[in-house]
């Protein structure tokens, strides 16, 4: 009598989130979801901070940058971007938290997926910001020793 | 039923059972391969960044944190310089453990990556309430002194 059990191939070579796995991960998983907790309430109150100082600043001494007054906003608009881009990263980490944490416990592999895609766009959205952030302290290094 | 429902009706919880239910199914692969790529790409942008800023600090005029020279100073840039490359190295790792994992049909390595996820967001967490506070003092302290200068 044969007593071997077949598994399919695929189940063979199925990978799974142990039980250590399962339990580091929901602890980075609570970790997560403070860091974009803090990061969405000290970046909004920074946000409208300079929003508010910004136009303020603006108006007080407009007269006085009028020649460079388009520059001005152009720097105060591209602090507040830098400063709405973590806001959406932190969102999506967030998201992320919240996905993985109902995927393992719900047991849903489709929610836990959904949670790894929302970290893969966090992730996305920090390599370029400090892509960008790397190439702006490269010109200005450049820009500074070369070009004064 | 998952945990909560089991919890709810009394029964007993195995945890166990809930992890063992989920795999790295070939989705979750492709997911953690791109994660693994752009955290290694935040992670060396990061570290190099951090570099160009300890150089600056030490051998350029420039300086990230110039506070009057002292004591503060070397703590702030101590703190900034050191601390962020420390949590991106822990990113660089969980790369790359992830993405071996990955490559290798490894779920150890994966797993072993998660545990490397968690120190990250565990750093990062606590020096994020740091550098918050530095700034939001620091605004706080511009803000008095501009308002005094303008009376």
């Amino acid at each position: 009598m044969d007593n071997t059990i077949e598994l399919p191939k695929t189940e063979l070579l199925e990978m799974n989130l142990d039980y250590d796995g399962g339990q580091t991960l929901q602890e980075a998983v609570r970790w997560s979801k403070f860091l974009a907790i803090a990061s969405i309430a000290g970046m909004g109150l920074l946000f409208l901070l300079f929003a508010g100082y910004g136009s303020y600043y603006i108006a007080v001494n407009g007269q006085e940058l009028s020649s460079a007054l388009g520059i001005v906003w152009l720097v105060l608009i591209a602090i507040l971007i830098y400063f709405a881009a973590w806001i959406v990263a932190a969102i999506v980490l967030l998201r992320f938290s919240r996905q993985v944490k109902r995927g393992i416990s719900h047991q849903d592999q489709t929610l836990f997926n959904r949670g790894l895609k929302s970290l893969k766009i966090t992730f996305v959205i920090l390599g370029i910001i400090s892509s960008l952030t790397l190439l702006l302290t490269l010109y200005s290094i450049i820009s500074t020793n070369f070009f004064n | 039923m998952d945990i909560q429902q089991q919890q709810e009706q009394g029964e007993p919880v195995n945890e166990l059972e809930n992890f063992f239910n989920i795999s790295f199914d070939s989705a979750a692969r492709d997911q953690l391969r791109q994660i693994a790529l752009w955290a290694k790409i935040c992670s060396i942008t990061s570290i190099c960044g951090y570099l160009i800023e300890l150089y600056l600090w030490l051998f350029g005029q420039s300086r990230f944190f110039s506070v009057g020279g002292g004591v503060l100073e070397v703590l702030l840039n101590l703190l900034v310089i050191g601390g962020g490359a420390t949590i991106n190295y822990f990113l660089f790792r969980f790369a790359r453990a992830v993405s071996r994992g990955v490559q290798n049909m490894d779920a150890l390595h994966v797993n072993s990556g998660f545990n490397i996820l968690r120190l990250y967001f565990k750093a990062a967490g606590i020096l994020v309430i740091f550098i918050l506070s530095l700034v939001f003092l620091a605004f706080v302290g511009f803000l008095l002194s501009d308002l005094q200068r303008m009376q």
